[in-house]
């Protein structure tokens, strides 16, 4: 009977789907429950990291900016008219860490939201990547009260760059050369050869690399715009390393580095990653340990491997064990080989 | 073709197939010296005694089934039974015995006689480290190929790096094989110049079947020539495409794995490639050796041979590919 029922309702056209029209009342808790439901349950097999760490949230709060504000908008400022306008429409998130749990949380952002408008996580491979938006939610400050409503700006509606120039975004996560990277994930890129900076830009832009936070950032750039900002940090000075006492782990990694280990079929990563090899082949000192630690677990895990230079890799990182990638991250943590790059050698031999 | 006519070509070719096996550079039946030279014989009387005794089995069983009486009664005999059975057969296998010892007798005699020529060949995954020692003691590192002068006993060190291979020349010797922690020494001899083909022997995972060589016997003094020539450093780039592909080798990192002697490409894990020219096949015989053999194995080889330890080079493009080919081409 209510099969029937419900059938003779969706021919006949008579619910209202306009966006103007909010759902039946008992029509709206039915799905709002359905959904509370399905996302608890779904979430049941999520493991925690540790999301202590302040810089992961300062991350994510810089994604947050253009990648969710847009729709959700963010302390301090006001919601978007246009988004305002969405049936069920975008709430505001300062109080979402009270509302779901975190694995919950994580899996919202990571899969988003049916009929809703909510968007799943763009690297479809990158769970890794979504922890740092999971650690913003859950700091996320209140919003300021205090500040008269036509005082606020509105999150510019377009993903991707609002600030006039595209270099200043790219300093809030990558550093601007003197400051450091605002996360131990995110790359530094001054000092890095010009012909991979450009390449891996096009890579996500084409959505060939995987990355929920780099990917939109590329998609809004266009040739020349990869072209400048390549060049622009290949001629800068790569930033000066961070003193770290060698242990035991970083020598074992620089033997690594210089001389592979030949009984594992592995071969030097100097005679690929240095100035003097391939523009194409990016330059590994000073990468954060943990960068490298993730880049090469995906390069095994085939996420970073459908490339023609991702395959070059893989093949490589393969035969990498656990403990060697936790000593060759100590020695690249450290500063790596250090020898000063001179920014010719850089740009030569593309 | 009518059904019995097909079924009979059908099962004709089908009994042909394994004959065509037993030709060509890859053959225990055309034996082309040592070893292999002393075996001969004893294959083809082993096999001739199996075949006559077959041949007599099977008469003497029509006979006992379908014969003249007078016939069946002869096999029926005590002194028959006792002949037939038990002194042919003790006659037989003694002598075929006794003779196989003498042969594998004289393999022993020819090892110690082998002291000066000395080959060490190490199995790798899935290729053939060769080092050739000279008479003044230097060693000379070449790959998958085997080269030997004619009419000399040549002592061939087997070993392993990883896994268990076996080392197998049907036309000069049996195999033997090389394993991880231990030396097995094989005496080969050419008996005349020319060209066979080897074969790992024994499953060494991945790329197992695709491991193979080249054994190239010359004349004596040819092959002295060879050995000077081989043990100089490589040729120097001479036009600008060679130039270009020199470059090429080393900003892509193919001195990490490979060794050209007199440049900075000193890697170990894989063929030494300062003659790789004049050889007769890359990627352990699997494709013969010209300039566009070299581009397709480089941006290619894991499809060539699936599970090589190799990287596939597709970021380069048709040009450097070409460029790369040529300087290759160019380290006889
Ligand atoms: C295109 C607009 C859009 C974008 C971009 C977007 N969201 Fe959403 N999001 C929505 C909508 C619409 C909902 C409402 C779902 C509902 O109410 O059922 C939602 C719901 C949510 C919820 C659940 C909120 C609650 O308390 O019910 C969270 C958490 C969330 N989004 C996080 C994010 C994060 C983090 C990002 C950026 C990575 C993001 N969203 C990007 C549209 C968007
Ligand atoms: C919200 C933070 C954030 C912003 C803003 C940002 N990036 Fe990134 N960037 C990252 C992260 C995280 C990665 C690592 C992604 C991965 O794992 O593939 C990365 C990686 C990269 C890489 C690859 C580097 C390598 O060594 O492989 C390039 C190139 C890059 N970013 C360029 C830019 C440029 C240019 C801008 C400015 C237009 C920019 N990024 C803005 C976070 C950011
Ligand atoms: C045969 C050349 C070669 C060798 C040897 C090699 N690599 Fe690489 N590596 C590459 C190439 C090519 C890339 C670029 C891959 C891409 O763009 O997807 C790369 C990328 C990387 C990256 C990612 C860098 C970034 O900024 O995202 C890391 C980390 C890395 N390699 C580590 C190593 C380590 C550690 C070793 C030694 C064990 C090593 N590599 C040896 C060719 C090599
Ligand atoms: C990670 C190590 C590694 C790197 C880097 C590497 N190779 Fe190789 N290469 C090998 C191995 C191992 C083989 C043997 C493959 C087989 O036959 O199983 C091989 C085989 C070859 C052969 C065939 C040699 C023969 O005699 O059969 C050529 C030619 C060759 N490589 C050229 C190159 C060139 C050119 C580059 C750089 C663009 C390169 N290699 C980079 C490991 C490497
Ligand atoms: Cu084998």
């Amino acid at each position: 009977m209510v099969a029937i029922g419900l059938g003779l309702l969706a021919v006949s056209g008579l619910y209202n789907v306009a966006a103007t029209r909010p759902h039946f009342r008992p029509v709206d808790h039915l799905i709002k429950f359905a959904l509370r439901r399905s996302i608890s349950l779904h979430s049941l097999g999520v493991l925690l990291p540790d999301l202590t760490d302040p810089a992961l949230a300062q991350l994510g709060r810089e994604h947050f900016a253009t990648g969710c504000a847009p729709c959700h908008s963010q302390p301090g400022h006001a919601r978007h008219p246009i988004a305002r306008g969405m049936l069920p429409s975008p709430p505001r998130l300062e109080g979402a860490a009270s509302r779901w749990e975190t694995r919950e949380l994580f899996w919202i952002v990571r899969h988003g939201l049916k009929f809703t408008g909510m968007p799943a996580w763009t690297g479809r491979d990158r769970d890794d990547e979504v922890w740092a938006v999971v650690a913003y939610l859950q700091r996320m400050p209140h919003d300021d009260d205090t500040v008269p409503a036509r005082e606020k700006r509105t999150p510019a509606l377009g993903f991707g760059i609002d600030e006039p120039s595209p270099l200043a975004r790219c300093a809030a996560c990558h550093g601007d050369g003197r400051r450091r990277p605002v996360h131990a994930s995110v790359p530094v890129l001054h000092g890095q050869k010009e012909g991979y900076l450009a390449r891996a830009l096009s890579e996500y832009h084409d959505g060939r690399r995987q990355s929920g936070i780099m990917e939109p950032l590329a998609a809004v750039l266009s040739a020349e715009d990869i072209g400048r900002i390549a060049r622009h940090f290949a001629e800068a000075d790569r930033p000066a390393a961070v003193a770290r006492p060698g242990d035991a782990r970083v020598a074992r990694g620089r033997r690594i580095f210089r001389e592979g280990v030949p009984r594992q079929e592995l071969p030097a990563c100097r005679s690929c990653h240095a100035p003097e090899t391939s523009a194409q082949f990016p330059l590994l000192d000073g990468l954060s340990g943990h960068y490298v630690e993730a880049q090469l677990g995906l390069f095994r895990s085939g996420v970073r491997s459908g490339t023609t230079h991702g395959r070059i890799m893989s093949v490589i990182a393969e035969r990498l064990s656990p403990e060697q990638i936790a000593d060759i991250a100590a020695f690249l943590d450290s500063g790596g080989e250090r020898a000063p790059v001179p920014a010719e050698a850089r740009r030569e031999g593309e | 073709m009518a059904r019995p006519a097909r079924v009979l070509a059908c099962t004709c070719s089908s009994a042909m197939l394994p004959l065509a096996g037993c030709a060509g550079i890859q053959s225990a039946l055309v034996p082309k010296g040592g070893e292999a030279l002393d075996i001969d014989p004893l294959f083809w009387t082993s096999a001739g005694v199996a075949m006559a005794v077959m041949a007599m089995v099977t008469i003497l069983v029509a006979v006992a089934l379908r014969g003249p009486v007078r016939w069946r009664q002869v096999l029926s005999r005590e002194w028959f039974l006792t002949g037939g059975g038990i002194v042919l057969p003790i006659v037989v296998l003694t002598f075929l015995l006794v003779y196989g010892f003498l042969v594998m007798q004289a393999g022993a005699t020819r090892m110690s006689a082998a002291g000066e020529h000395v080959v060490t060949v190490t199995g790798k995954r899935w290729w053939w480290r060769v080092v050739y020692r000279t008479p003044e003691g230097r060693e000379v590192e070449s790959a998958n190929e085997l080269r030997l002068p004619v009419g000399r006993k040549v002592m061939v060190r087997l070993l392993s790096d990883d896994v268990i291979h076996s080392f197998w020349v049907p036309q000069l010797a049996g195999k033997l094989d090389m394993i991880p922690g231990r030396i097995n020494v094989l005496t080969l001899e050419a008996a005349e110049p020319g060209i066979s083909r080897g074969q790992c022997a024994e499953y060494c995972g991945g790329a197992h079947a695709l491991m193979a060589f080249h054994v190239v016997a010359m004349p004596a003094a040819e092959y002295d020539a060879w050995l000077a020539r081989e043990a100089m450093p490589a040729r120097v780039p001479a036009s600008a495409e060679e130039e270009r592909g020199a470059a090429l080798f080393t900003a892509n990192g193919c001195g990490a794995c490979h060794t050209i002697a007199g440049t900075r490409a000193q890697g170990r894990l894989g063929p030494d490639l300062t003659h790789v020219g004049s050889r007769r096949s890359i990627g352990a015989a699997t494709l013969p050796n010209d300039a566009a053999a070299f581009a397709r194995w480089i941006a290619e080889n894991d499809h060539i041979k699936p599970e090589n330890l190799m990287p596939p080079y597709r970021n380069l493009a048709p040009d450097e590919l070409r460029a790369l080919g040529a300087f290759l081409d160019l380290l006889e």
